[in-house]
Order: structure tokens, then C-alpha cells, then sequence
């Protein structure tokens, strides 16, 4: 009777499909997501799919290679990882404290900016990026502690006195860990308002992220000018833009 | 009306979901997958002098390895350290000495042991010795990804294993006249033995790399599997291996012969012959009919009883609150889940599926169909009871449900089940369109057809929930790893401090709002925006904070306050040493001479 050892074809294609599913589930994988143009160990021309272009930005935003080391107003080398933004012009810091290091073993990408031609309050943010691209994650882990180690450095208030208007001031500094699709690091927010006696309502609002996955270093630098009295929204913005960024890097 | 219970059972898994993770009704123990309270040194201590021991304390008891708690330097180097023992013979505490000889720099501990519920956990964290060094080691937790992966596999197939064996042998045994004499229905529930036994071996074998952090071919470790066969979990998989060989003696006992209970189910008046199978009546006078009758069924249930208890005795619902509840719905659970499951599988390859040169329009559902019918029903209702009573215990907020792994996962088991009811009500229906028409002794036609689609549709989605299941026992219950983040808006306490007309007037009618990250212990963020009545930030000259605990057992813990843009200040480094009540105690200058105390109240989970 039914003993007999045929079964329909549609029962094996079946259990075939529901095997197949089970074995996905089983192992964690998850379908959906995009498949990434680049994946892990990153090279110095895969790892720029990762960084933020011009359509990222939006509508009007112009991007370029920093060659010019932005202007030299706060000069870090174009293949160092930003630890401590403008400390380097500050008045009252004691002590060394470096605002970017230069790796040992990497392949810099050098550094790139994606802004709008003319800055301002109502315009688009300034991105400043790069990264470094290791031999090994080793090297890279290394260099991530590195940093992560100068950037604990970094003074929670500093004043700048003299130089370009544009950088004097008061500054405010503060970090917090950050992980965004395997990417771990920490992301540092700078606050510069102006001396009061300029009567300037705005304040500068940057935060750079830095964070590292297999044999990469990427940071980001995102910069608005927002009206005192207005909560700074910089973190939250950086962190959308380099989830969607960061996903092409697999 | 068939299709209004299948439609209540749906609404009593999603309606039982939504007051069960109702935010009031929810109570907030601890859960399962035990975690670290507190540790010695503390982490991101600097001591003058090396500590001549460390000392962990976790929220309940736990199993050491051999590697337990591993020390290394600031190059990232294993010290060699004492052998991990419980302290003072708390099973929940544990301490290794550790070398005199410590030189300055910053050292990073690693810890790993095994939770009640038979999972393992893991965690680093670091002190220093005179000054923290630069670079602290990483720590490489699961060296092998693959083991978790085997074990998980190892977990699903013993899930199939179980469903079809006890599932598919009650089915054949019991539903299914003519399933004794059946060769592929006896297939059916040998391989669900043989998947049982493999599985259950697999995790066995696994089961000490995973605790100990080795690699895939430390399977064969004999150090590693006696560890584990010192552990409940050890214990279980033995328990189950016996089980397995006493239950597969059942089977084969009573496929042997006939069976009195389809004896005693009338089969008439069914003509079909050897489609229909019914059993011969002569077993009823044989030698031992009374022990094949009593005993041998007595046997086969305390064995399933058991069998299923081999798994919730050492799972999630051996820790946490409610265990003398848990423990039997998780094995209700598991058992109304093989009954279905395995019942499914066996009906339809044996009953349903065409077999040799028979027309496949012509088959006879009878009595296997309607009674298997009546089965599953009873399986679901249990099935939705259990299952929204065990969800409610390991995610317990709707907040949990989204925001952590084990809740989305929780979500897409829901939705694939939901699927399975859909499907079984289309069955449900065909079922009861036959037995309007009083039975129709051979079935025919694309009745059977849509029939064996439906059932198929079942069977794909029930392995895929098997398999959901398989990694969901594994992953930390929502209830333990969801931490919501404190976000609470104080009123700015005393408008007359501060001056109406002066540069912070703003404040007056004004709010303080308190954002704590991840409101757990250990590192948190809080971040503290002072709001005009106007809705924009004020600025004050001067905030300064302290951590209190409400039941005043220990000191006010001072806060760094940093500020970032004007009117937001930020602690980045709060740091918060065990679960409870806590407030942060803010006290805020508004002028020279004027300054005013906040206390803002939040739970740290």
C-alpha cells in the first residue's frame, strides 16, 4: 500500500526549499540588504566606495581632494586620523596633546571634502574624510588603539586666542563609542562658539567619527554652523549618512 | 465553526501578545543569560599596586572552565593566572589570583563561563597598574565563529528529530491504523530518532569548545567533554541519549504488533482494504495484551515527559522568575510542537503523498485525517498558550520586542507561524467540508491536491520555524539584553533663582531633559539638555553632577559634566555599578551666587 518508496516530486522540492531555509536561518544569514561593491581586506581604492560623495550629500554639493591641506588654518597631515580637532592652535592646553596621528604600516587614501561652493547656516554641511589601509588587521586594531588612546586625550574645553576669526573661540569636546555595521570606533563632537564680543549667534558643530573593520581606519568629519539655542542634530546626521555610506563596504 | 477557533486561536497569540507585553503588566527581574554585577578591580581602575586577585560577581550561579577568567598584558600577551574558582563557595561569584609581579601598564581581563540556562557568556574589561598604558589589548571572545554556527545546526535537528519521532510515532502508532504496517511511516519516525541522536551529540560534542572558547576540532577534547558531562546541560544530553534508545524500544514494541488502541476505534465501514489497514482484533487475547495496552503506552508517555524536560531543564527556563511555571509551558511547548509537527510530516508522506502505481486521485483519508485533525488543533491551542506566555517571559516590553535581536527574531518566528495557522485553516476547512458529506470513504480530485499543497506549505514553514527556534534558544532573552534608554523632561525646579531679566531669565518656566545611555551598569552616556519656555537651549555658567542611590546604601558618586553646544552638557563616562534605582543629582548655576539642585530619577536595568 502507501509503503512504496516513491515519493512526489513536489514533497522533494519542497523539503528541498524548506531544508535550504532552515540551513539559512541556522547560519545566521539574513537576505535583504544590498550587496556591497567592496568587501574586506579593503584596498586604498576600495575602501573610497565607502566614503561620502557628492549625490550622498545632496543637491548642490561640490566634492574634491583636499590637496591644499585646508589651507594650512589647521594644518594635520593629509595621511593622519584627526584625534583632536584645532587642538593644535589651542591657548591653554598643558601638555602634548595631538590633534591627529600618523599611522605606522598604512596606505593613506588621502583626504577629501564634499561641501557646498558657499558655507553657512542654511547650507549643506562640510564633510572632511579619509582613511587609512592597513596590511593587516593587526596593524589596523594597532592604529585604531592609537588613536582611540590620543583622542582620550583630548581636552573637554580648550580656547583658541589668536589667528583666522574663523577658528578663535571657545571650544567644547566630547565623545562617545560608536559601532555602525561592524564599524567600531567612537565619534568625537566638537562645539567652537565664537568670543562673545563678535555678537555672532551661530556655533560651529563637528563631529568626526573614526572607526575601524578588518584592515581599514576611516573617519569622517561633519560640520554644520547652527544658531545657539538650537540642539546640535550633527551626531545623528553623520551616523545616517555613514550607515548608508559604510553598507557599500561590506 | 472550524475556521472561528482557528481564527481565535490567531487572535489569542496576537492579542495575548499585545496585553502580555503591556508596560505596566510586565515585571522586570532578571532573566536568564547571566551577567556581570560587579567586578575586582572595577573596570577602568587604576591601582597604585598590582591586585593580588580578581574577582567577579554575576546575577546568578554559573559553571567555570578552564578558562574562565584570562588575564592579558598591555601587548595583548595570556598571563599566566591562578585556575578560576568560585569564592567562598558562592556559585555565583568567581576569582582567579593573579601574578605579584604585575609591571605598570594597562591590563585587559576576559571572562567566560556558562549560564544556568546552559548558555555561555562573555566579557572583558581592563584596569591599570600605576598608569594605564596606551594601548589595552583586544579581546577575541569567539575565536571560532563556526561553533556556534555547528551547535546551532546541532540544536535544529535534534528540534526535527524530536518532532518526528515522538510526533511521527504517535501518528503512526496511534492516528494511523494502518501506520504499523507502513514501511515509510516507520521511516519516518526512525529517522526522527536517528536526527534526535545526532543532534543531541553534536551539541554534546560541541558544547565544550563553545564554553571554552576553542576551536571546532577541540570536539574530540576528552578534558572538554568531560567538562561538559559535569554540567546540567551534560547531564541533559546524556538523560536524552538514554531516553532516545529506551523510546526507540517503545516503537519498535509496538509496530511489532497491533495495536489495541486502533483496536478500539472502529474503522467500519470502511471498504478499502489495504488502504484503510484496520488492525486485526485478535491482539486482544494474546499473552501481554494488558502490558502492551497499559504499560507499554505508560512508558511511552513518561518517556516524551521526560524526553521534552531534558531540553527545559537546562534552557531558558531553568533561570528567572516563574521557573515552576516555565519549565512545564516550555515543555507543553516543545511537546505540542513535535505532536504537530512530527503528525504533519508523517501524514503527509504516508497519507497524503501518491505512492507506487496507485491513481493519486484516489486516496483514503481516513480515519488518519480527521483524527490528526483534531490533534493538531489541540496542538495549536497549546501551542498559542505556551508560546505567548514564554514570549511575554522573555521580552516582556514592546520596546524589547523591536529593539533586540531576540524579539525581532521572536517577530519573524511570530509571523512564519501565523502563515502555518493560515495555511492549517485552509486544511482545517477541507476536513470539515468532508465530514458534512459524511465521510466519502475515497477521496478524489483537486480537493487533495489543494490538500497536499496546503499540508506541504505547513511542513516548509514548521522546519523553518524548527529553525528560527534553534537559534532563538541560543540568543540572549530580550527581557536580559534590552536596556531602554532613560528620557525623562524635568520642570526647571525653582523659577525665583533665577533672575526674569537677567541672561538666563530663559529658564524660568523652563525643563531639564536627562537622556541616559544604555542605563545598564557599567559606562553610560547621559546627556542633559537645559529647554527655555521657548523651546530653545539656555546656557548656564556652571553644571556639575553625582550619581545617588535611592536607597542611600552607598555614597553619591560624582559625575564629570562636560558641555557641548550652548545649553547642552554631556557625561560621557557616568558610570553606574549595579542595577536598581539611581538619580542624578544635578546642581546647575544660574548666576554668580545662585545655584539650584535637580534630582532626576531613572531605573538602570
Amino acid at each position: 500500500m502507501r509503503g512504496a518508496d516513491r515519493t512526489a516530486p513536489s514533497w522533494r522540492v519542497a523539503l528541498a526549499a524548506a531544508g535550504a531555509i532552515a540551513v539559512g536561518v541556522l547560519a545566521g544569514c539574513s537576505g535583504g540588504t544590498p550587496e556591497p561593491v567592496a568587501k574586506p581586506p579593503y584596498t586604498v581604492e576600495t575602501i573610497r566606495s565607502g566614503f561620502v560623495g557628492a549625490a550622498d550629500l545632496g543637491k548642490g554639493a561640490v566634492a574634491f581632494e583636499d590637496e591644499d591641506h585646508a589651507s594650512h588654518t589647521i594644518y594635520t597631515p593629509p595621511n593622519s586620523i584627526p584625534t583632536c580637532p584645532y587642538v593644535q592652535r589651542a591657548d591653554d592646553v598643558k601638555g602634548p596633546v595631538e590633534a591627529a596621528i600618523e599611522p605606522v604600516g598604512g596606505n593613506p587614501t588621502g583626504r577629501f571634502i564634499v561641501a557646498p561652493p558657499k558655507v553657512g547656516p542654511q547650507t549643506l554641511p562640510v564633510v572632511t574624510q579619509g582613511a587609512v589601509v592597513f596590511e593587516s588587521t593587526t596593524l589596523a586594531g594597532n592604529a585604531m588603539n592609537a588613536v582611540t588612546a590620543e583622542s582620550a586625550e583630548c581636552p573637554a574645553t580648550f580656547t583658541i586666542l589668536g589667528g583666522p576669526p574663523s577658528i578663535v573661540g571657545d571650544y567644547k569636546t566630547s565623545s562617545r563609542p560608536v559601532e555602525l555595521d561592524g564599524w567600531r570606533g567612537f565619534a568625537q563632537h566638537l562645539v567652537h562658539t565664537p568670543p562673545a564680543d563678535l555678537g555672532s549667534d551661530t556655533y560651529d558643530d563637528l563631529v568626526t567619527v573614526v572607526v575601524q573593520k578588518a584592515n581599514a581606519v576611516l573617519y569622517v568629519g561633519y560640520t554644520q554652523i547652527k544658531k545657539v539655542g538650537d540642539r546640535s542634530d550633527t551626531e545623528e546626521k553623520v551616523k545616517d549618512l555613514m550607515t548608508t555610506t559604510l553598507a557599500r563596504l561590506g | 465553526m472550524p475556521v472561528a477557533r482557528l481564527v481565535a486561536v490567531v487572535l489569542l497569540v496576537a492579542g495575548g501578545l499585545v496585553v502580555g507585553l503591556l508596560p505596566g503588566v510586565a515585571a522586570r527581574p532578571a532573566y536568564a543569560h547571566a551577567y556581570l554585577l560587579e567586578s575586582s578591580p572595577v573596570d577602568g581602575q587604576v591601582l597604585a599596586s598590582p591586585p593580588a586577585e580578581v574577582r567577579l560577581r554575576f546575577d546568578e550561579a554559573v559553571s567555570l572552565g578552564g578558562r574562565s577568567i584570562q588575564l592579558l598584558d598591555p601587548t595583548g600577551k595570556e598571563l599566566a593566572i591562578g585556575a578560576a574558582q568560585f569564592a567562598d563557595g558562592k556559585a555565583d561569584t568567581a576569582r582567579a589570583s593573579l601574578p605579584r609581579d604585575l609591571a605598570e601598564g594597562t591590563y585587559v581581563v576576559s571572562w567566560r563561563v556558562t549560564s544556568v540556562d546552559s548558555h555561555v557568556v562573555s566579557g572583558a574589561f581592563s584596569f591599570s597598574v600605576g598608569h594605564p598604558s596606551a594601548m589595552a589589548a583586544d579581546v577575541e571572545q569567539d575565536a571560532d565563529r563556526v561553533v556556534p554556527v555547528v551547535a546551532a545546526v546541532g540544536r535544529g535537528v535534534a528540534y526535527l528529530g524530536v518532532a518526528l519521532a515522538l510526533g511521527g510515532g504517535v501518528f503512526v502508532a496511534a492516528i494511523w491504523p494502518a501506520g504499523r504496517g507502513d514501511r515509510r511511516g516507520r521511516r519516518v519516525v526512525w529517522s526522527g530518532f536517528a536526527g534526535l541522536a545526532a543532534g543531541t551529540a553534536v551539541v554534546l560534542l560541541v558544547q565544550g569548545p563553545y564554553a571554552d572558547g576553542r576551536p571546532l576540532t577541540g570536539v574530540f577534547d576528552p578534558g572538554l567533554l568531560g567538562a561538559t558531562l559535569s554540567t546540567r546541560l551534560g547531564y541533559a544530553l546524556l538523560a536524552r541519549l538514554v531516553l532516545v534508545a529506551v523510546l526507540g524500544v517503545v516503537f519498535l514494541i509496538a509496530v511489532g504488533r497491533p495495536s489495541p488502541v486502533a483496536d478500539a476505534e472502529p474503522t467500519a465501514p470502511e471498504p478499502g482494504g489495504p488502504e484503510t489497514g484496520g488492525p486485526e482484533p485478535a491482539s486482544r487475547c494474546e499473552p501481554g495484551g494488558v502490558g502492551r495496552r497499559v504499560v507499554l503506552p505508560v512508558v511511552a508517555v513518561v518517556g516524551a515527559i521526560a524526553m521534552t524536560l531534558t531540553w527545559t531543564l537546562a534552557d531558558h527556563a531553568q533561570s528567572g522568575t516563574q521557573i515552576w511555571l516555565a519549565v512545564p509551558a516550555t515543555s507543553l511547548h516543545l511537546l505540542a510542537m513535535a505532536l504537530w509537527l512530527g503528525g504533519l510530516v508523517t501524514l503527509a508522506l504516508c497519507v497524503l503523498a501518491p505512492a507506487g502505481k496507485r491513481d493519486p486521485g484516489l486516496l483514503s483519508l481516513e480515519p488518519a485525517l480527521p483524527r490528526f485533525s483534531r490533534l493538531a488543533l489541540l496542538c495549536f491551542a497549546v501551542i498559542a498558550v505556551t508560546g505567548l506566555y514564554l514570549s511575554w517571559r522573555q521580552v516582556g516590553t514592546w520596546g524589547a520586542l523591536g529593539a533586540t535581536g531576540f524579539g525581532r527574531l521572536l517577530l519573524v518566528k511570530l509571523a512564519v507561524v501565523l502563515g502555518v495557522l493560515a495555511l492549517a485553516s485552509g486544511s482545517r476547512r477541507f476536513v470539515q467540508r468532508r465530514d458534512r458529506a459524511r465521510r466519502t470513504p475515497l477521496d478524489s480530485g483537486a480537493g487533495v491536491r489543494r490538500l497536499r499543497r496546503s499540508v506541504a506549505g505547513e511542513v516548509v514553514l514548521g522546519i523553518v520555524v524548527v529553525s528560527i527556534t534553534a537559534v532563538l534558544v541560543d540568543t540572549a532573552p530580550a527581557r536580559t539584553s534590552y536596556a531602554p534608554p532613560v528620557d525623562t523632561t524635568v520642570p526647571f525646579p525653582i523659577a525665583g533663582a533665577v533672575n526674569a531679566s537677567g541672561p538666563y531669565g530663559g529658564l524660568r518656566g523652563g525643563s531639564i531633559q536627562v537622556k541616559i545611555e544604555p542605563a545598564r551598569p557599567g559606562g553610560n552616556t547621559a546627556d542633559i539638555y537645559l529647554t527655555g519656555r521657548d523651546g530653545r537651549l539656555v546656557p548656564v555658567p556652571e553644571i556639575s553632577g553625582a550619581l545617588e542611590s535611592r536607597d542611600r546604601s552607598v555614597p553619591a558618586l560624582p559625575v564629570a559634566v562636560t558641555a557641548a553646544e550652548p545649553g547642552h552638557y554631556v557625561a560621557g563616562s557616568m558610570s553606574i555599578p549595579y542595577p536598581g534605582e539611581w538619580a542624578l543629582r544635578l546642581d546647575i548655576r544660574v548666576s554668580d551666587f545662585d545655584e539650584t539642585r535637580v534630582r532626576v530619577p531613572f531605573t538602570a536595568q
